[in-house]
């Protein structure tokens, strides 16, 4: 075990530099985690920074005020357009609410001239939610005003109050939620998704870079010439390269179960999505061998892993998700095996357990597999045409 | 001589094919794919119509199913045929195609794909069952639903509010001659009319529709950051040209520290060219952004001034990684790659909350992120009619840039070496 002792020794040297990246990619994958698992999987806006301010501070006004900041953070601001601006820009603020004084008595005059100040700076989708919010809320109010023939008594406001809740409470039932105790594989498969990019990225920069040190013609005759066989030495190597991809895999996931709950290795889905991420992460492995092979290029392997890491992940549906890709090019990404691993998370994510094609995951699994059989394979044959060579 | 070396290492930066390969076709590469990638973001409603979600009704109630299918019947059309499902919609706002069946149908429809969700016409509305339903499309389900289901019970509430009050009033009551039957009779009127009077529906931003010019699709969001982080890329060149003056580094470092020219000389000399050539390089790209049809806004000047200013600051924080500090030139290598990347993570190029998920847990974090005041320097040219802010980032900028020239003069003067 010389040439495996000696691969790992390699990455020792280099430990700083794994080391970095590995934390690196674990810290962008805590954050991402812990994100997606603080929505609590519902796919609804991210809780938004929200300022309102209220001018009137009437009942009804204060009850529209804490309707806006439901399930949102609430942000302190002045009514001084500078520091306001300054926010938004600081991107402390996602959307500012300014409630006239005027508030109810326009309300009750003409709804649709109501003069409510709002901003949002930074995303127009934020802006989309918010202004249907809003419209939502007061089109129920409008129907009271309509009961009440454009003027609703005092005395009933707090009455009015309690219906308005009571209808604003989400009420759509979905069957399959109730059945299930939690849907936490979900946001696993959403994590697990992610790890990818991570695996493409120090694939690269950790394996392909020890293994192009491994393959230094010095490093290489030396060891043939102590009498180690190729074959035995190739055996060896790629025995290595897959153990640490391994280790790294491990750790990985240790941290998607750390964020999602370790109930997740007893469901099935996520059985599966384990075994196709690591199937994934064999076909990941084989790539950046055959890619090591093709270009062996020490010094541009962390660029390498860089340029493919990014491109597969914004291809595949990693970081951006499918609804929004361009399908021409989803579709080509379908030669990494990125999008067949991918591709059963979104299964996952878009299905009830009760009705998740195993037969389909399976299919992927195996389109993975024949792709790290043809990497695994074509780099053995472009090693022995190399030998054969003798370069 | 100074002249000579600028030539001599310019020609020695373009010959290099390595450089040429990952600091010239990448970013071309990485902006073709990033465009392609999320070209569909530019009208993501047109993208909806093409693939509506199909939806198969179960009635429970026949009144239930017929006000939901009017309900969605605003936003989709009735019919979920294959010829329906192999052509494109005409229309540009069609979210839904869905069929009123029956349980069984429902099942069998759900079973063969041809639907992605039973929704069930109750009291309350339930969705049964789903399948392939990507999580953008359940959540536009779920508020929709949600939203039908608010209408429906305004109504309720409100017709029986109604009643309740027209009821207890006791001059109402003495005055009533109503039986049971006249008093249902009215509050399914009361319903009917509180119902149509629901299609004067209250839009207070119908006016505004215009007026959000300021504000920016997460597809330029995305794009600020990717620009950000190109200008930014080049933090490897400035770890290089140290590399090659620094005589433990490498053999071109020890061969240029032998001759008899001053180490601040012999930096400005590789210095230089790469930083114009970089700069070019970034304009380049800029370019290439506006032919894809991307509008970053019509400040060129700016944002052009911007973008030299983080290539600048991204040289020079290479240079002073490589001046200060001692370890091997793979790591140096290494942490030039990673640096970039985390700010562009922290900046949103792939999580496009970053941002102010950073803002709010780590603000200091965001102040001394070049890409990051990059990218928000381009967001503020686009919708910041006033430059105060702008020139804030380009202040912060200039800081870096003074701190990180500073970082690598101290660095270059500072370093002996025990043995070379």
């Amino acid at each position: 075990m010389k040439v495996f002792k000696l691969f790992l020794q390699i990455i020792n040297k280099h430990k700083g530099f794994a080391i970095m990246y590995i934390m690196i990619m674990i810290m962008i994958i805590s954050i991402v985690g812990s994100q997606v698992v603080a929505r609590n999987d519902k796919f609804v806006l991210n809780e938004a920074a929200v300022a309102v301010i209220d001018h009137e501070q009437s009942e009804f006004s204060a009850h529209f005020k804490k309707y806006l900041l439901e399930g949102n953070h609430q942000v302190e601001v002045p009514d001084n357009r500078d520091v306001i601006a300054d926010k938004f820009y600081d991107e402390s603020l996602d959307y500012l609410v300014i409630i006239p004084q005027d508030f109810s008595e326009t309300f009750v005059k003409d709804p649709n001239s109501l003069d409510l100040q709002t901003n949002s700076m930074l995303n127009q989708q934020v802006a989309v939610t918010f202004e249907n919010k809003i419209n939502s809320y007061l089109n129920i109010w409008n129907q009271y005003r309509i009961l009440y023939d454009n003027n609703i008594p005092e005395d009933k406001i707090s009455g009015i109050i309690s219906e308005v809740d009571q209808i604003m409470m989400p009420s759509v039932k979905v069957a399959s939620q109730e059945k299930q105790q939690s849907e936490s594989y979900k946001t696993f498969s959403y994590i697990i998704s992610q790890i990818n990019y991570v695996l493409i990225v120090l694939g690269f920069s950790i394996i392909g870079y020890s293994f192009l040190v491994m393959e230094d013609p010095l490093i290489k005759k030396r060891e043939l010439v102590s009498g180690y066989a190729e074959g035995r030495r190739t055996k060896e190597l790629f025995l290595a390269s897959f153990t640490v991809m391994f280790v790294i895999w491990l750790l990985l996931l240790l941290i998607a179960l750390m964020f999602t709950g370790f109930d997740n290795l007893t469901i099935k889905a996520s059985q599966f999505l384990i075994i196709s991420n690591f199937v994934h992460l064999i076909a990941i492995t084989g790539l950046v061998l055959f890619i090591c092979h093709i270009y062996p290029k020490k010094d541009s392997s962390t660029f390498l892993g860089n340029m493919v890491g990014l491109s597969i992940s914004f291809t595949t549906g990693i970081f951006v998700t499918r609804d929004f890709l361009n399908q021409v090019l989803l579709k080509v990404s379908s030669i990494t095996p990125t999008y067949w691993d991918v591709s059963n998370a979104y299964h996952v994510q878009s299905n009830m357990l009760n009705k998740i094609d195993y037969g389909y995951m399976f299919k992927n699994i195996f389109v993975m597999l024949i792709m790290a059989a043809v990497f695994i394979l074509l780099t053995f044959v472009l090693r022995r045409m190399k030998l054969k060579e003798g370069t | 001589m100074f002249k000579h070396l600028l030539k001599y290492s310019s020609k020695v930066y373009f010959y290099n094919k390595a450089n040429m390969m990952w600091n010239f076709i990448f970013p071309f590469v990485f902006i073709s794919v990033f465009f392609l990638a999320l070209g569909n973001f530019k009208d993501p409603t047109a993208e909806f119509s093409k693939d509506p979600i199909k939806l198969a009704i179960i009635a429970s109630d026949q009144q239930e199913a017929d006000n939901l299918t009017e309900f969605l019947g605003y936003f989709g059309e009735e019919g979920i045929a294959e010829q329906a499902k192999s052509t494109e919609t005409s229309s540009d706002d069609v979210f839904f195609k869905y069929q009123l069946t029956n349980a069984e149908g429902a099942d069998q429809l759900l079973e063969d794909q041809a639907v992605q969700a039973i929704v069930k016409a109750s009291n309350p509305i339930e969705i049964l069952a789903y399948n392939d339903l990507s999580k953008v499309k359940s959540s536009l389900l779920n508020q929709f639903l949600e939203s039908y289901e608010s209408i429906c019970k305004t109504t309720t509430v409100i017709g029986d509010r109604y009643i309740n009050e027209k009821l207890s009033n006791p001059e109402n009551l003495s005055n009533s001659q109503l039986n049971k039957q006249d008093i249902n009779t009215i509050i399914e009127q009361t319903k009917m009319d509180l119902k149509a009077k629901h299609e004067d529906t209250i839009d207070i931003f119908s006016d505004k529709s215009e007026s959000t010019e300021l504000s920016t699709s997460p597809l330029l969001i995305y794009f600020f950051a990717c620009l950000a982080y190109i200008a930014f890329y080049p933090l490897n060149t400035g770890v290089t040209t140290l590399t090659e003056i620094t005589a433990n580094q490498t053999g071109v470092g020890l061969r240029n520290s032998a001759t008899p020219i001053s180490k601040t000389k012999m930096f400005f000399a590789v210095f230089i060219p790469r930083w114009i050539i970089h700069c070019i390089f970034t304009l380049a790209i800029y370019l290439y952004i506006n032919l894809l049809g991307i509008n970053l806004g019509n400040n060129y000047l700016q944002i052009i001034v911007l973008l030299i200013l983080g290539t600048t600051s991204a040289i020079l924080t290479g240079t002073a990684i490589g001046a200060l500090f001692n370890f091997n030139t793979g790591l140096k290598m290494g942490i030039s790659i990673a640096l970039p990347l985390v700010f562009s993570f922290a900046s949103g190029m792939m999580y496009n909350g970053m941002p102010r998920i950073i803002a709010q847990y780590i603000p200091w974090f965001n102040k001394m992120n070049p890409i990051g005041i990059i990218s928000k320097g381009l967001y503020m040219l686009y919708s910041d009619p006033t430059f105060t802010r702008f020139n804030q980032q380009i202040f912060s900028l200039l800081i870096i840039i003074g701190i990180m020239f500073i970082l690598t003069i101290f660095g270059l003067r500072r370093n002996s070496y025990e043995s070379i």
